[in-house]
């Protein structure tokens, strides 16, 4: 039996460093609670970055998660501007890059992603890259002007991002190789409407295409060549092409890594190391592989989950699978499992009335939901989704 | 012990229903309706879990006099 857990370090304070913070409060941990931020700001949300705040509806400190006295009340000792370096899991030691370490019993890894970035993009300081609040104020900025603006992704953040500064007066080129939008979070079961939505607001979507390169054109605008012989031309670039774990600061830990740190279907990586959020690659039992789940949704459920197991209380259901999207007044919800081999039904509206349910299913049985603009019907099938999955993997009964 | 929901912040991803679905339900928005407000014994730990799950942080405990 592990000796009882007095003193958890948090590396990383976005939403699921922080929720495994509070959520061990809840479950009565007493201990000591060490929360590592790299950033200047408090643990701040991030679906807000690419609307609210983007659009200027909200301030930065709109999409703070707590006040800053609220972390001492808690019992948080939160330090920020301050990234981890190393760890030493014999020694259950971090070393923190202002040169302190500190000691843990139970460590929690959640140290996120960063935006993917391509290389051979020109140096210039009109190509952004989109993660975190200060990227958004700075891309604000310079959206003032109403540039034309080019966008490379045509991913959830790439097409939420048209959305925004399409709505914000500017033209708006996405750009992605793949052949239908979002393809990553619902394959092609939604390609056909997510165009015509953007088409309708004006936004150039070119999809299947590769990009050659990206260069300065004349008048110095930033210009994209493609490889059909076309090419794009804007005086703003950004760059939506995905995220990378933060991991390299695990290198040497003896931690196994890949796309992530690896961890059971509970988040735990080792007895006493943990990983929560983007930075996680849990193990999923249906696809028998490690996968990151990049979701708000999961960033909670994580955090819950992995204080119930420093806490040696029973986990709780396993992660819901949900997210969703607001593209200019649409709200895309997902559940589930999308793949390219499962059938789509629309149950509920019609596929581009801009309001429909339906429903993924692979031989027969359910997989997933994906509602557009059909909250209460799209929680029906959810439902169903839901008491027709086996509740835990743990249940399953092998043979 | 009370629970109380920011209808306004509530982005209704319906998060809390499975976790205490004697307490929350979903309006025909999607928005969060509270079944009850004072909660019971059995719910308390379900509805913490709401709070920290739901991605909207629309939902708050309030701790009874004691």
């Amino acid at each position: 039996m592990a000796s009882p857990v007095r003193r958890v370090a948090i590396i990383g304070a976005g939403a699921a460093g922080l929720t495994t913070a509070e959520a061990l409060r809840d479950l009565g941990f007493v201990g000591t609670i060490v929360l590592i931020g790299g950033e200047r700001h408090v643990p701040y949300d991030r679906p807000p970055l690419s609307k609210q705040i983007l659009a200027g509806r909200w301030e930065p400190q709109q999409s703070y998660l707590r006040t800053h006295e609220s972390y001492d009340e808690l019992g948080i000792e939160l330090r920020l501007s301050t990234t981890a370096v190393a760890i030493d899991s014999t020694l259950r030691c971090v070393m923190l890059s202002d040169g302190d370490s500190i000691n843990y019993d139970a460590l929690v890894i959640a140290t996120g992603s960063r935006a993917r970035v391509l290389a051979d993009m020109p140096d210039d300081d009109r190509v952004h890259h989109f993660r975190t609040v200060d990227d958004a104020v700075a891309l604000r900025l310079q959206l003032q002007g109403q540039p034309r603006t080019l966008i490379l992704g045509a991913g959830v953040l790439g097409l939420e991002l048209a959305a925004t500064i399409r709505e914000l007066g500017s033209q708006v080129h996405v750009i992605d190789p793949l052949p239908s939008p979002m393809l990553r979070q619902f394959g092609p079961t939604i390609g056909d409407p997510l165009v015509q939505l953007h088409a309708e607001h004006g936004v150039d979507l070119t999809l299947g295409v590769d990009v050659q390169q990206v260069v300065h054109g004349r008048d110095g605008a930033i210009q994209i060549n493609l490889i059909d012989g076309t090419s794009r031309t804007g005086e703003l670039l950004v760059v939506a092409v995905g995220s990378k774990p933060n991991i390299e600061w695990l290198a040497g830990s003896g931690l196994p890594t890949a796309d992530g740190v690896l961890t059971d279907g509970d988040g735990r990586v080792q007895d006493n190391v943990f990983a929560v959020g983007d930075v996680a690659a849990r193990f999923d039992m249906d696809a028998q592989r490690h996968v990151r789940s990049e979701s708000r949704t999961a960033a909670g459920e994580h955090g819950w989950a992995a204080a119930a197991a420093i806490m040696n209380l029973p986990a709780p259901p396993p992660p819901s699978r949900y997210f969703w999207t607001d593209q200019y007044s649409t709200k895309i919800q997902g559940v589930g499992r999308f793949t390219s081999d499962t059938n789509l039904d629309v149950v509920d509206g019609d596929l581009h009335s801009g309001r429909f349910v339906a429903t993924c299913s692979l031989n027969g049985r359910l997989r997933g939901v994906v509602g557009w603009n059909l909250p209460r019907p799209f929680a029906k099938w959810r439902a169903k989704l839901t008491s027709e999955t086996p509740s835990s993997p743990k249940t399953v009964t092998t043979v | 012990m009370k629970v109380t929901a920011d209808h306004d912040a509530c982005i209704g991803s319906g998060q809390c229903v499975p976790l205490a679905p004697d307490v929350f339900d979903q309006d025909d928005d999607g928005i969060v309706i509270l079944k009850r407000t004072e909660l019971e014994e059995s719910d308390v730990t379900g509805v913490k879990a709401a709070v920290r799950i739901c991605p909207a942080r629309a939902l708050t405990i309030q701790e009874g006099p004691k």
